[in-house]
């Protein structure tokens, strides 16, 4: 019950500022912009590194978010909430980064078919490669979750973030990049997929219990 | 006769460790530096120029070891965390904050020589491999620790906060192992498993094992040597640093 009430309020703080939650869309078709600028417009000669640029630069505009995820709940006393409730936090978590994911990241997937349109990607396949956003960036969300909880009580975490983030998204983004190049090559994408829903899956049980407790010991020391 | 709980008490005590630590990083530092050059004199003077690679490959001699440490001194680490996330023992932590760096810095080593050695045998000092991808990520994951906890203050905050991050970043070294080997791997497969005689001529062994240990020694006496002036500097304001340094009393305020 308390789960969905926190959900309703994270989409009705979403809807009501507005500027906030269309700043990581805006970012990945910025990026996507001088990504292409810089590598002198070639992005559209090579499938597979068109692909590898649509997944980084999604990766990119979520990590841009990430900061965020627990700061405004501790610094209005949401968060204290959470920890004192009934409910297990690792539950309020969950429905925290779900909030997050939808909120902030889903507008970034929804517009990676028109990112990698852009970069001149075949039409044929842009289906694998928001099949692998689409799987990838909850295991992104729910790994940045981990992140920050832990630099929750950092001043100025941005970079920080980043840099404990970064190499735990490695996985991930292999694999996501893989379902996508072989699918370029025309070689079978469903085992990858797999094994991309097993890392959902397998961060969908651990990370939550890792993000509770270090909330914990980001609030309570 | 001490009964084995009054070690284990003893030993988590800050003024005992303190002074106890000393002979310790003296016989491993002796011991480590003996086995360092007899290590390298034999390996780097004695050992035979490798058939294929030519005196190249003694660069071996420094990189294996390194590397080994390298994941070795992580394990530690995360196991150090979960025993602290367990007892919330002080020196366990303490433990924690000086084995980072010194893991980053094997880390660093062992991508630098490696780097050394590709030049002339590979023909590229770096390449996107496995096993050159997950070292590198290793080497973030270390960095991440050592800035995740000089950024945090407090003590007790802090330890937790390394101890989840350790936890979560040794789940994951795994996992990024399994996932970059979805490239191909040019680096070649370990030469030495457990389980199965090792894949090297015992001329490279031998000098090998013996550096291997000598690096153990030299890590573990730099490790303890770490964790006493992390200790001092930590207890700085209390009685037992002030006695054991000769500082006199504190003062009245």
């Amino acid at each position: 019950m308390m789960i969905w009430l926190s959900m309703q309020r994270d989409f009705c703080l979403a809807i009501r500022q507005a500027s906030d939650t269309l700043m990581p869309a805006v970012f990945f078709l910025l990026l996507v912009t001088i990504l292409s600028i810089g590598t002198g417009f070639s992005m559209h000669e090579n499938s597979i590194s068109s692909i590898g640029a649509v997944w980084v630069v999604a990766l990119f505009a979520t990590v841009l978010g990430m900061d965020s995820m627990f700061r405004r709940d501790h610094d209005d006393g949401t968060l204290d909430q959470f920890l004192l409730h009934a409910e297990p936090l690792a539950l309020c978590v969950l429905a925290r980064v779900a909030a997050f994911w939808s909120i902030s990241v889903l507008p970034v997937v929804a517009l990676s078919p028109i990112a990698a349109w852009m970069m001149g990607l075949q039409s044929g396949l842009v289906q694998s490669l928001l099949v692998s956003l689409l799987l990838g960036t909850p295991v992104l969300a729910l790994l940045g979750a981990i992140g920050s909880a832990l630099v929750l009580e950092v001043h100025r975490s941005a970079a920080l973030l980043a840099l404990l983030v970064l190499p735990l998204f490695v996985p991930v983004t292999v694999l996501g990049v893989s379902v996508a190049a072989s699918s370029v090559v025309g070689q079978p994408t469903a085992p990858l997929i797999l094994w991309m829903i097993v890392l959902l899956l397998g961060t969908m049980t651990l990370s939550p219990f890792a993000t509770a407790a270090a909330l914990r010991a980001s609030t309570e020391y | 006769m001490v009964s084995l709980s009054t070690i284990f008490h003893r030993s988590g005590s800050s003024r005992f460790f303190f002074q106890g630590s000393v002979a310790w990083i003296r016989w491993l530092y002796v011991a480590g530096i003996l086995l360092l050059v007899v290590g390298m004199i034999w390996g780097l003077f004695f050992a035979p120029a490798d058939r294929l690679q030519g005196e190249s490959a003694r660069i071996m001699f420094v990189h294996v070891p390194a590397a080994h440490l390298s994941q070795l001194v992580y394990l530690a680490i995360a196991a150090a965390g979960v025993v602290w996330l367990v007892w919330r023992m002080k020196l366990v932590d303490i433990c924690m904050t000086a084995l980072a760096p010194i893991g980053c810095a094997l880390t660093g080593l062992a991508l630098a020589s490696g780097a050394i050695w590709g030049i002339p045998t590979w023909g590229t000092g770096w390449v996107w491999d496995a096993r050159l991808t997950s070292t590198l990520v290793l080497f973030f994951l270390y960095i991440g620790l050592i800035a995740l906890r000089g950024a945090l203050a407090g003590n007790q905050r802090a330890a937790m906060a390394v101890s989840i991050l350790a936890l979560v970043g040794a789940v994951n070294i795994r996992i990024i192992k399994y996932s970059v080997d979805w490239f191909a791997t040019l680096h070649q497969p370990g030469s030495i498993t457990l389980g199965g005689p090792p894949a090297m001529a015992p001329a490279f062994l031998w000098p090998l094992a013996v550096n291997v240990l000598g690096f153990h020694a030299l890590v573990a006496g730099a490790a303890l040597a770490a964790m006493r002036a992390e200790l001092v500097q930590r207890d700085a304001r209390t009685d037992w640093v002030r006695s054991v340094l000769n500082v006199g009393p504190k003062q009245a305020p």
